[in-house]
């Protein structure tokens, strides 16, 4: 479920992540450079037909996980029809659909772990970042989830044997109680492994 | 060192389970996510920098692709919406509801994190996210502003309950309260 990967083999799920990463912002500085109507009906084509050409089933998805903006598009093209500048609504709805469709096609054709490769890398090199830190923090985040998850419904679970009641809010303090001691053993056995990878980790051994 | 990371994770964590909790509504059909209470708590509980960390980490991941945000969105298609302001907002949010929290220091917990949460989960955030959706949206502030309004009941309630929350952190696990510490 903790994905947005679209399970096929299209050309564009060949394309490496670097490359359609970049693509995303020169996209959004070519449609604010060139800001018109038409530019941006023709951008939006083009993404559809990308999005075709990757599949039907792609490209319906793709179009349902653009849900959460169709509300803002429609709010647009209200307020330009009300009060008369309905092609300047028309123009932001269509590069909004526009640029929220690309980054969305991106991220439905790659996986999470090119991603974050294709990002760590030049930072690694910058040495901006610990990369094998962050990845160790990403991983440990996507854990936490499923398990307070479940502790949430263990919480529900024993409630219900207990009472008819609706437990409400009284569990929320139970919860969070049990996270921050999850915190605490986590912590414990990192400790006694030894700690958390670094990039560093090498060069601190050739100073011991 | 590794408590304070691991305890940056469990938050980042708390947010992205909040955004799974089913939204509910307050008055007239507004729909309101919990997860901003996961970012008020990351400063009340954290502090500013730790708080501030917790929200990179969400924001990082959910950008490179993963759908932890309500509704199970994420990808970079999150920043070109009409909602980037207040998803990137979530960052000085945290941190200023910490640094309220870490310099405000009066012998209860409740208050001070209630009205930590009012700065920095209300104040910092939607002006941030009111700039961003002017922008997105080619609409002036006010404009802006007046479609993020409906969401401020919530957002009150979500503050009381923050400072609820971390006065009952105070109370069970002390040294938990980083921001504190």
């Amino acid at each position: 479920m903790l994905t947005l990967l679209y399970p096929s083999e299209s050309w564009l799920h060949r394309v490496p992540a670097g490359p359609k990463l970049t693509a995303l912002p020169l996209l959004s500085v070519a449609l604010l450079a060139f800001d018109s109507v038409a530019v941006s009906a023709g951008a939006g084509l083009a993404v559809g037909v990308l999005a075709l050409s990757c599949g039907r089933g792609f490209a319906l998805r793709a179009l349902a996980s653009l849900k959460p903006v169709a509300i803002f598009v429609v709010l647009v093209l209200a307020w330009g029809w009300i009060d008369g500048t309905l092609e300047n609504g028309l123009r932001i709805a269509l590069r909004l659909l526009t640029l929220v469709g690309a980054a969305l096609l991106v991220t439905m054709s790659t996986r999470f772990d090119a991603m974050m490769e294709a990002v760590a890398r030049p930072l690694r090199r910058l040495k901006i970042v610990d990369a094998a830190r962050l990845a160790f923090v990403a991983m440990l985040v996507l854990r936490f989830v499923p398990a307070m998850i479940a502790r949430l419904g263990a919480l529900q679970d024993s409630w219900r044997a207990r009472s008819s009641r609706r437990a409400g809010w009284r569990l929320v303090m139970p919860f969070m109680i049990g996270a921050l001691d999850d915190a605490d053993h986590v912590t414990d056995a990192i400790r006694a492994r030894g700690g958390m990878p670094t990039d560093r980790a090498r060069e601190d051994d050739t100073q011991r | 060192m590794e408590h304070r990371i691991v305890m940056a994770g469990l938050f980042a964590a708390l947010i992205a389970a909040l955004g799974l909790v089913p939204s509910f509504q307050l008055i007239s059909g507004v729909p309101i996510s919990a997860q901003s209470l996961g970012v008020m708590l990351c400063g009340t509980v954290l502090g500013a920098r730790r708080g501030a960390l917790a929200v990179i980490i969400v924001v990082v991941l959910v950008t490179l692709g993963l759908p932890l945000l309500a509704g199970g969105r994420g990808g970079p298609a999150v920043l070109a919406g009409p909602t980037v302001g207040f998803f990137l907002g979530w960052i000085p949010a945290a941190y200023v509801t910490g640094l309220v929290m870490e310099r405000w220091r009066p012998s209860s917990v409740a208050l001070p994190a209630a009205i930590a949460s009012l700065l920095g989960g209300v104040v910092v955030l939607y002006a941030c996210g009111i700039v961003g959706m002017a922008a997105v949206l080619d609409r002036s502030l006010p404009e802006a502003a007046m479609l993020s309004l409906p969401f401020i009941p919530g957002d009150l309630v979500k503050c009381v309950l923050a400072g609820l929350i971390t006065r009952g952190i105070a109370t069970a696990r002390p040294q938990s309260l980083l921001s504190r510490a």
